[in-house]
């Protein structure tokens, strides 16, 4: 995937491995994706076929319009939107100010889990980078 | 009464938002965040779902204005926001690379909505970048069977871009 915001081989292969273990944590998460936050794909793992690209530019619009509609509303800093669909969840988290987490989760996935599990992959990676 | 709607298009940088906050009644509904890839170098922030603002004429009737973000990535967004439109203005910016392929690339994404409602076309930036000319704009629409207006623009000011809504109000549905 390539994007011009840097990210060096280490950094990617440490994003990377913890999307790899919020996959395999048996939580129903079966994609998560790490985009910049206007919209180019950062690092994937997944389990399905997903268009990382098209994905990575709908979720950046999708929060600048979460921001927006906060802004309008005299709230600020939209910090994650949730999709809930039929047959699955889809979670949008700010990570820092120039990233996102982009979490693909089955519909039997506990909602509370979900969340905590991305803020907290959020913070490790904010805490890591000092983002 | 009806609301009329119009979208703004363009290249990355060239000025839609501007263009929009310029003659909305409001303070137009943005959604910008920071660039991280080539384009940084030309501005801090760009739109990734739509920026939105409003107008009313004399009659009372209202324009909602939508501006789309200019980097194909976002096309998803392209198709969202011209549903019910009644015309389409194409920004271009005379300082780039090549902005007649600029051009082409706009006419093709939206070739059925510009058959269907019609477009106007305002060159940016053409006081320090005059070539190509307006000529040269008109004959690679003339190519294509299309005959639309070919504004030279700054989107900086309000005037020039109720020209570009009074024109393209002129060769649109609406009367």
């Amino acid at each position: 995937m390539s994007s011009r915001l840097k990210i060096s081989d280490e950094a990617a292969q440490y994003l990377e491995s913890q999307l790899k273990e919020l996959i395999s944590d048996g939580n129903g998460i079966y994609a998560a994706l790490i985009i910049s936050i206007d919209g180019h794909p950062l690092v994937k793992q997944s389990q399905d076929d997903i268009h990382e690209s098209k994905l990575a530019a709908m979720m950046s619009s999708l929060l600048a319009l979460g921001e927006s509609i906060a802004r309008e509303s005299g709230q600020e800093l939209c910090q994650y939107v949730i999709v809930d669909n039929s047959d699955g969840f889809l979670v949008d988290l700010r990570v820092g100010e120039r990233m996102l987490l982009t979490v693909l989760a089955r519909k039997d996935t506990n909602l509370g889990m979900l969340l905590s599990a991305c803020k907290n992959l959020a913070e490790t990676i904010i805490q890591r980078f000092k983002l | 009464m009806s609301d009329l709607k119009f979208i703004f298009t363009g290249t990355p940088g060239v000025g839609k938002t501007t263009a929009i906050s310029m003659i909305s009644e409001f303070d137009p509904v943005v959604t910008d965040v920071l660039t991280t890839d080539e384009l940084s170098e030309q501005k801090e922030q760009t739109t990734v779902a739509m920026d939105f603002g409003e107008i009313t004429l004399e009659d009372d009737e209202k324009i909602r204005l939508y501006g789309t973000p200019g980097q194909r990535r976002f096309k998803f967004m392209w198709e969202i926001l011209i549903d019910g439109g009644l015309g389409l203005v194409i920004l271009i910016d005379n300082s780039r690379e090549n902005p007649l392929e600029d051009l082409d690339i706009y006419l093709d994404n939206f070739k059925d909505f510009i058959l269907d409602a019609g477009a106007v076309v305002g060159v940016t930036r053409m006081q320090t970048h005059p070539s190509p000319d307006l000529d040269q704009y008109y004959a690679c629409l003339e190519k294509r069977g299309l005959d639309l207006p070919v504004l030279d623009i700054d989107v900086r000011d309000k005037d020039d871009v109720i020209m570009l809504l009074d024109a393209l109000m002129a060769i649109s549905d609406y009367d």
